[in-house]
C-alpha cells in the first residue's frame, strides 16, 4: 500500500515536474541532454526529427530548431515530450514519459540541450 | 474518432484519412485504402506499389535495379524446386496436397478454411502438407520453408493476387482481426504497423525509407541485405513488432495469419513478385 | 502489513541481520508475481522491455541480491500496468486512424 502511494506521488511530481524554477543547466547537463536525444535505446529524436549535427536523421517529423523562441514555455515542452498523444492523438511521437522511455530527470536533461538549439 | 480525423487534417500531420461508414466492408476497405494510397502518391502507378520502398525513392530503385541480373535468391529459389520436387518417404510429394500440382497458386493465399474455421498461409498449407504425409514441420521464418515458399511463389509471377472473405461470419472475424491488429498501437514506442505504414510512407525514419502498405505481402517471401538469406512474411512482421518494444507473436500464431489475411486482401488484384530483394 | 513491520521493528530493536533478510526475498516475491501476471494481463499487447525487467530481477534475485531484484521487479510492474493500459486504450482507439472505419 505505500508502494502504491509513492508511486503516486512520483506520477503527480512527474506530471508538475516544471514547477520548480530551474537553476541554469550546466555544460555536462546539456551535454548529457544530446547524448539522451541521440541515442537509439532512449530518445533516439534523429529517428524523425532534424537536429543540431545530427547525421542520418529521419523526416517524420519537423526540425527541432529555434526551440527557445518556439518553446519558451518549458512547462509545455515538457509536457509534450512526456506525451504527445494528449495534444496530438495521431501523432507517431512516442510518449516518452508516460511509457517510461525516459525519466523526468532524463526529459529535463534533453530540454537543457533543446534550449541551445 | 470523427473529431480525430479532423484534428489530423488541421494539422496536416498526414493525408486526411478517406472518410467512410461504420461497420465497412473488406471490399470497401481497400477501395478507400488504394484510394488513399493513389492521393498519397499521384504519380505512382498502381501496379508499382508491389516495389514498396522502390516505388517511392528514385536513389534506391536505381541501386535496387543493378542488383537484379544476379538476384541473391536464385540459388535458394532452386533449392525451393527441388525440394518441391523429391517425393516424402511415402513416395508422394508437394504437389499433392495443392491445387494445379501447386503451381501457379501463390496469389491465392492466405485463404480463409470454412471447415477448419481458421486462416490458412502458404507456409501452414506447405507444413501440413508435410505432416499429413509423415514428414516431420519445417521451422517457419527462414532455411526451407522459406524456400520452398519462394519457388511456389516464383511459379506464380505476375498473376494477380486474389484473396477471398467468404461471406461467413468466422472469416469476417478473422479479417477485422487482422485489420485491429495492424491498426492497433503496440509496443513501450506505441507504433501501430499504420503509424509507418500508413501514416508516413514516403519518409525517412532514422536511415529506413517507409513502404506503404499496399504491396506489400506481394513480394515475400524476400532476401534482406540484413538478413543475408530469404525470409517469411511473419518473419517480417516479428521484426517490425520487435522494433517498436512489443513482444512478438509466434510465426504462424492465428494473430500474425489473420494480420496477414486482412494485409493481403488490401493488395488485391496487385501481382505476385516474390521472391525479391530488400535492404 | 503489520508482520513484516513487526520484523522490521524487532530486526532493528535487536539488530539481527537474519531476521531483516527475510524481508526483502517475501517483497521480492510478491512484487515479482504482481508484475509476472500484470504482463500476462497485456496479452498480445506485451512489452519487450517488460519481460527484459523480469529476467534481470529473476536472475538478480538468484544471485542473492534482492535489493536490485525487487527495484527491477518493480519497473517491470509499471511497464506492465501500462502495456495493459495501452491495452485497454487501444480497444477503441485502434479506429482513429483506420482505413475503413
Ligand atoms: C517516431 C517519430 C518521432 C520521434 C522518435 C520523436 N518525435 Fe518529436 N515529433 C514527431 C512528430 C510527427 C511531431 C509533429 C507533431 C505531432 O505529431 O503531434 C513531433 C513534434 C515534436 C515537437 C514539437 C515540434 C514543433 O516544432 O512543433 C518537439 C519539441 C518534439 N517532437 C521533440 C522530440 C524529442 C525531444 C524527441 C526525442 C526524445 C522526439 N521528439 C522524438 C515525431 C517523433
Ligand atoms: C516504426 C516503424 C514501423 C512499424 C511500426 C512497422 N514497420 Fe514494417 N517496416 C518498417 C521499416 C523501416 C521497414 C523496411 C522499409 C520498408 O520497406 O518499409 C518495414 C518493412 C515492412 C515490410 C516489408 C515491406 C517490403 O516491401 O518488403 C512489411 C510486410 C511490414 N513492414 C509490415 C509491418 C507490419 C504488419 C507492422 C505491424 C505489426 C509493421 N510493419 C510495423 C517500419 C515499421
Amino acid at each position: 500500500m505505500r508502494k502504491g502511494l509513492i508511486s503516486v506521488c512520483l506520477t503527480t511530481l512527474a506530471l508538475s515536474a516544471t514547477a520548480p524554477v530551474f537553476a541554469e543547466p550546466t555544460q555536462a547537463d546539456i551535454d548529457r541532454g544530446k547524448e539522451l536525444a541521440y541515442s537509439r535505446k532512449d530518445g533516439n529524436c534523429l529517428a524523425c526529427h532534424k537536429m543540431d549535427d545530427g547525421k542520418l536523421t529521419g523526416n517524420i517529423g519537423p526540425e527541432l530548431a529555434d526551440m527557445k523562441a518556439r518553446f519558451p514555455d518549458r512547462e509545455l515542452l515538457f509536457k509534450r515530450i512526456w506525451d504527445e498523444t494528449q495534444f496530438n492523438p495521431m501523432t507517431v511521437m512516442p510518449p516518452f514519459g508516460r511509457h517510461m522511455i525516459l525519466s523526468k530527470q532524463e526529459i529535463n536533461r534533453i530540454i537543457d540541450y533543446l534550449y541551445t538549439l | 474518432m470523427l473529431k480525430a480525423k479532423v484534428i489530423l487534417v488541421a494539422l496536416g500531420a498526414a493525408l486526411a484519412v478517406p472518410q467512410a461508414l461504420a461497420g465497412a466492408t473488406p471490399e470497401e476497405d481497400r477501395k478507400e485504402t488504394v484510394e488513399y494510397f493513389k492521393q498519397m502518391f499521384p504519380d505512382v502507378p498502381f501496379e508499382e506499389f508491389v516495389n514498396g520502398q522502390y516505388a517511392l525513392n528514385e536513389d534506391r530503385r536505381k541501386q535496387w535495379e543493378s542488383m537484379q541480373d544476379f538476384p541473391p535468391y536464385e540459388f535458394a529459389v532452386a533449392e525451393g524446386q527441388e525440394m518441391f520436387e523429391t517425393p516424402f518417404a511415402n513416395g508422394k510429394t508437394y504437389a499433392s496436397c495443392f491445387e494445379n500440382g501447386g503451381i501457379g497458386i501463390r496469389q491465392n493465399y492466405p485463404y480463409f478454411d470454412t471447415e477448419k474455421n481458421e486462416v490458412i498461409t502458404l507456409e501452414l498449407a506447405i507444413n501440413r502438407c508435410r505432416e499429413a504425409n509423415g514428414e516431420e514441420p519445417l521451422k517457419w521464418k527462414k532455411g526451407a520453408i522459406a524456400s520452398i515458399s519462394a519457388y511456389m511463389a516464383s511459379t506464380s509471377q505476375g498473376k494477380p493476387i486474389n484473396i477471398k472473405v467468404p461471406d461467413d461470419p468466422d472469416a469476417l472475424a478473422a479479417y477485422q482481426d487482422g485489420k485491429e491488429f495492424y491498426y492497433s498501437r503496440r509496443g513501450q514506442l506505441n507504433f501501430s504497423c499504420a503509424s509507418c505504414h500508413v501514416q508516413n510512407p514516403g519518409k525517412w525514419i532514422r536511415a529506413d525509407f517507409l513502404s506503404p502498405a499496399l504491396g506489400q505481402p506481394a513480394n515475400f517471401p524476400v532476401h534482406r541485405s540484413k538478413w543475408g538469406e530469404l525470409g517469411t512474411l511473419h518473419r517480417r512482421f516479428a521484426g517490425c513488432n520487435n522494433n517498436v518494444r512489443a513482444e512478438p507473436l509466434p510465426a504462424q500464431s492465428e494473430e500474425y495469419r489473420n494480420l496477414e489475411y486482412f494485409l493481403t486482401y488490401m493488395s488485391n488484384g496487385l501481382p505476385v513478385v516474390g521472391p525479391a530483394t530488400r535492404p | 502489513m503489520k508482520k513484516p513491520l513487526l520484523a522490521i521493528g524487532i530486526s532493528l530493536a535487536l539488530s539481527v541481520p537474519l531476521v531483516a533478510q527475510a524481508g526483502p526475498k517475501e517483497d521480492f516475491q510478491e512484487v515479482y508475481s504482481k508484475a509476472e501476471s500484470t504482463h500476462q494481463d497485456a496479452g498480445t499487447f506485451q512489452w519487450t522491455i517488460t519481460s527484459d525487467r523480469l529476467k534481470s530481477a529473476k536472475s538478480a534475485a538468484d544471485s542473492g541480491d534482492y535489493e536490485k531484484a525487487v527495484a527491477m521487479a518493480n519497473e517491470a510492474l509499471k511497464l506492465a500496468e501500462e502495456s495493459v493500459a495501452q491495452r485497454k486504450q487501444q480497444k477503441e482507439a485502434w479506429r482513429q486512424v483506420a482505413i475503413g472505419n
